[in-house]
């Protein structure tokens, strides 16, 4: 899937996989502080990023990992959505 | 995050993130530590000394790195990166692992991390910096200074140029300069280069080899390089060695020394010229 995911899919992905690779996230919310709740460490960012990367098909720079983008899974979500827009 | 190489624009405040992660090191240590690698940096033409980390233009991260050129057994050019010491602000620290993994991503070169604490290794490993060696080996000289040996250890200094090779020459120059004891091995007609760096063991002082083309040459060698040493004042030659790997009569020091690499290394030699700890032990 590319840039046809819907709202609900990228939502649910992102959802999914942090609380799959984060044991921290279980009671994840859209609001759920990532990095400054400690959730998610340097590595689980990379980690993250590459997931989100290789899963949405999306080219990330080094200016996409800003706080703003990844702070909570509704930032990351919409961020997603900013990329994948034409 | 914006990862900028360091240069004359940006070195202050590179400076200033060093000396705010590393608050123990003296006042002046940063500064001269960068000093000594942006005038190498522009007399070998290498990349940029490392890279300033900035979030939304406030800088939270710092990395050294140190490029030097280098060669594998067979003469093939290689570069090489030590990666030094780094540093990330707790705000921004979730940026740590991009911060590195931006820094090590040429297959072409070999990059080098010296001084691992035990958190980073892992760290190194999940990135593709794999442990070479832990641990040091401890040759007690006096033992060793009693072997025989027909090969001739001298120092750089009373070594006549025409015997070196010119890339050898310059190498073994700029590390005398930065307090190191460089020298030659001479076997037959052969000339090898060797660095070491003063340490110390249990209060007793000792040389750390830095560059040794062989470890072969270094052991068939050893009853040279002991008299020599010891004439210096040295007690012990300490190599960078897994426990499999040391000398009868050594000691083992696992926690000593760390070399994790990434990249197409020669495992025979040691190559750390132009290091972390080339530079920075001569700014202590």
């Amino acid at each position: 899937m590319t840039s046809r995911d819907t709202v609900d899919e990228v939502d649910a992905t992102i959802s999914t996989y942090l609380q799959e690779r984060f044991p921290a996230l279980r009671d994840l919310t859209d609001n759920t502080p990532l990095l400054s709740g400690g959730a998610v460490d340097s590595l689980g960012v990379l980690d993250l990023m590459m997931f989100l990367g290789e899963r949405f098909g999306i080219e990330l720079s080094d200016e996409d990992f800003d706080p703003d983008n990844i702070e909570t899974p509704a930032r990351l979500a919409a961020f997603i959505r900013r990329k994948q827009a034409p | 995050m914006n990862l900028q190489p360091i240069g004359p624009e940006n070195i202050d405040r590179a400076e200033a993130v060093l000396c705010r992660g590393f608050p123990d090191r003296p006042p002046d240590f940063w500064h001269n530590a960068l000093g000594a690698l942006t005038r190498y940096q522009s007399s070998a033409r290498t990349a940029a000394s490392g890279s300033l980390l900035s979030v939304c233009g406030t800088d939270v991260g710092v990395l050294l790195a140190i490029e030097s050129p280098s060669r594998s057994r067979n003469g093939r050019a290689i570069r090489k990166v030590n990666l030094s010491s780094w540093y990330v602000d707790e705000s921004a620290r979730y940026l740590a692992a991009m911060m590195l993994k931006a820094s090590i991503a040429s297959p072409e070169i070999v990059y080098t991390d010296l001084t691992p604490t035990l958190a980073v290794r892992a760290l190194n490993q999940r990135l593709g910096l794999v442990p070479i060696r832990i641990g040091s080996m401890i040759v007690p000289l006096p033992i060793d200074a009693l072997r025989p040996d027909q090969a001739n250890v001298t120092a750089f200094a009373e070594t006549s140029l025409s015997d070196l090779d010119p890339d050898d020459a310059r190498m073994l120059h700029d590390h005398a300069a930065m307090g190191l004891e460089s020298a030659v091995l001479v076997d037959g007609g052969a000339a090898t280069p060797l660095i070491l760096m003063p340490t110390r063991f249990r209060g007793l002082r000792g040389a750390r080899v830095l560059h040794a083309p062989s470890r072969g040459d270094l052991r068939r060698h050893r009853g040279s390089i002991a008299r020599y040493l010891i004439k210096l004042g040295f007690l012990f030659l300490e190599v960078e060695a897994a426990r499999s790997e040391t000398w009868p009569s050594s000691l083992f020091a696992p926690t000593r020394a760390a070399v994790f690499a990434k990249g197409p290394i020669d495992l025979d030699g040691i190559d750390h010229s132009y290091s972390e700890l080339a530079f920075l032990h001569s700014t202590t």
